[in-house]
């Protein structure tokens, strides 16, 4: 047996922040929202959408600049005008129609309509500029399904937490009332509070949010039953911070998402009830101009004029679609479980 | 079991009897009288009108009066239409109804099922993404638009359907394929993601470890399990047919109850509107209760737990 020696030599010096090396966070850490928001942008579809409700949005606000001509102004020669752009030759904006008996016509010659005037949608039964309406439409459509969905959770959001929150026999009897309205289909209940209030914009706005804050009411109820067993909502209740405290600071915040992405799903129902509305004459009063309201007008010349419908349907249909997109990639973004 | 239906059946009773009362008050608010719309009539006629149809009566007797002919099955009397009675009247436009919403129900949930039971075989591809936009453009298309898109195309251009009107079958096929956009969209959606849960679970596993060919694994064990949830959805699904119907049934001028409900409501008929409020909420309820008692009966699981749970 030889004799092992061991000296300081033998030793090496361990590196003093090896430890240190393995914890350190290389990414900076993100919030809830910022880590939501970058799934977001990396969900392509979500942020095309985006963009284009962002444009319709812009445009459909800039009405009053863009609009070629005043919506409502009436022009009874210049009546069922079809597309035309002047002095050009695009297919399907000739200005050119067809009549009951299937003849090709030019309704700008028969009109005597200057050759300079243009009426790149065309113009309706009563002569007025289509483009300018739809342009009027889609604000006045976007407004009203906005501001529905803003009291929609106005009144949805307390009563869920209230619901939730108090439970017991409050909970019981507010959920009794939930059951009652959604047991009747929400359209007839929108039509029901519309036949009762004056016809009007305002009343369009409460009928719509009245039927639909019970879906938001009842999610954020089932959030906050969750969110009231958290340890932290119990340490705020012993510090004995307010009710009113705890909802803001604690239970608002962490509610959020369902909020976020519940708006963005009411936004394009209300969109949906207000043409529904208008489309079968209760809707907005004529003679203002609402997707549902040119829908409707566009349908009665379905046949001969098509273009009177098509373009605000198009218009509509790009509008949910890129709506229901965006909430989707929403809610894919804000709960990564759900995928 | 029983006893939860019978539960179940109760509430559904008190839900009615608080439905009619607040249609019942919310009617008597609305501006206009029935008699508005019909030529200028002297006072005196007005009044005979008046105690005929009980409306000169104290607000809590008419009320009264309503409640108890509701309880014998009586609606009341319609104020347009020729005075039938709102039941008769439901009654006979409830066939076209009942056809093209069961059609339209019947098709929409199969291809839903379908289409999303193959986006979710092919998840994360081609198949799988074009699945996904057309049961987004389903959603988001409302169904009054896609009924006269259908009415342009294949019945006014192409001559293949009878354009609008109630002549035999032929007639209800356009507006059940207008209607069935919705529920299948839906469909395919929710099917989608239950079937992409249990294609990912253990059983399924066990099946392809057994030797189980693809198809025998999907038919016998994924789609079945995937359906049970699908079941949850029936009752939404009737609520937008029924909705849908209401325009659906006026771009094709069907004789049925949506486009007697948009009719009553131009002429402020309201024994009408309220008989048909009371009857859509009735329905809807009935489909619900179908949908839970179905949903127990399929899945085994949710009747245990709701043993455990009493």
């Amino acid at each position: 047996m030889t004799d092992v020696k061991i000296t300081a030599a033998s030793f090496q010096k361990a590196q003093s922040d090896q430890s240190k090396n393995q914890e350190k966070i290389s990414a900076p850490s993100l919030t809830f929202f910022q880590d939501a928001v970058r799934r977001l942008r990396k969900n392509k579809v979500a942020v095309v959408s985006f963009f284009i409700l962002v444009l319709i949005a812009v445009v459909a606000f800039c009405a009053p600049i863009l609009a070629p001509r005043d919506p409502n102004a009436q022009n009874a020669n210049y009546a069922n005008l079809p597309p035309r752009i002047a002095n050009t030759d695009i297919p399907g904006f000739r200005g050119k129609s067809k009549n009951a008996a299937g003849v090709e016509t030019n309704p700008y010659i028969t009109n005597n309509v200057p050759h300079d005037q243009t009426y790149i949608l065309g113009t309706d039964y009563l002569g007025r500029d289509l483009f300018s309406r739809i342009l009027y439409g889609t604000r006045l459509s976007l407004i009203i399904a906005v501001v529905a969905t803003v009291v929609d959770l106005l009144i949805g959001l307390p009563y869920g937490i209230i619901s939730g929150w108090k439970g017991g026999r409050v909970d019981t009897f507010m959920q009794r009332i939930i059951e009652i309205i959604s047991s009747v289909p929400n359209l007839i209940v929108v039509i029901l509070l519309l036949l009762v209030l004056k016809p009007g914009l305002s009343s369009i706005i409460l009928a719509i949010a009245f039927s639909s804050w019970v879906t938001m009411a009842r999610l954020i109820r089932a959030q906050t039953l969750q969110l009231k067993e958290q340890e932290y909502i119990l340490a705020s209740i012993t510090l004995g911070e307010s009710t009113w405290k705890i909802a803001w600071k604690h239970l608002i915040p962490n509610l959020s998402s369902t909020i976020i992405i519940q708006t963005m799903f009411s936004i394009p129902t209300a969109i949906f009830f207000e043409a529904f509305l208008s489309f079968i004459g209760i809707g907005i009063p004529a003679p203002n101009a609402s997707l549902g309201t040119l829908l409707s007008d566009g349908q009665k010349a379905f046949r001969f004029l098509p273009y009177q419908m098509w373009y605000p349907a198009a218009v509509l249909c790009i509008l949910m679609i890129a709506f229901n997109l965006f909430a989707d990639g929403l809610r894919d973004a804000f709960d990564p479980k759900s995928d | 079991m029983t006893k939860y239906i019978l539960k179940r059946i109760f509430y559904m009773i008190i839900t009615l009897f608080i439905v009619a009362s607040v249609t019942f008050f919310m009617m008597k608010l609305m501006p206009g009288t029935p008699f508005t719309n019909q030529e200028k009539l002297s006072p005196a006629q007005l009044k005979i009108m008046n105690e005929q149809y009980g409306l000169n009566k104290p607000l809590w007797q008419q009320y009264l009066i309503y409640l108890g002919n509701l309880l014998h099955g009586d609606f009341g009397t319609s104020f347009q239409f020729n005075n039938q009675p709102v039941l008769s009247l439901i009654m006979t436009r409830l066939q076209p109804s009942l056809l093209i919403g069961a059609q339209a129900m019947i098709l929409g949930s199969i291809l839903g099922i379908l289409l999303g039971a193959v986006a979710a075989m092919n998840k994360n591809n081609w198949i799988d993404s074009l699945a996904t936009f057309v049961s987004i453009v389903g959603i988001s298309v409302p169904s009054f638009v896609a009924g006269v898109m259908l009415q342009f195309y294949l019945a006014f251009k192409w001559h293949l359907f009878p354009i609008a009107l109630w002549n035999g079958w032929e007639s209800s096929i356009l507006p059940s394929l207008a209607l069935a956009f919705s529920p299948l969209a839906q469909t395919a959606r929710f099917m989608r993601t239950e079937m992409v849960d249990v294609l990912n679970s253990d059983y399924i596993e066990l099946s392809k470890a057994k030797g189980n060919t693809r198809w025998q694994t999907v038919v016998k064990h994924t789609l079945r399990n995937s359906l049970i949830p699908v079941i949850t959805i029936l009752g939404p699904l009737t609520a937008n047919i029924l909705t849908g119907s209401l325009v659906v049934e006026n771009i094709f001028s069907i004789p049925g109850i949506g486009e007697q409900f948009v009719k009553s409501i131009m002429t402020n008929d309201y024994p009408t509107i309220m008989g048909l409020t009371i009857f859509y909420s009735l329905l809807f309820m009935i489909m619900l209760l179908i949908t839970d008692i179905l949903y127990s009966l399929i899945d085994p699981r949710i009747r245990l737990t709701s043993k455990e749970g009493n």
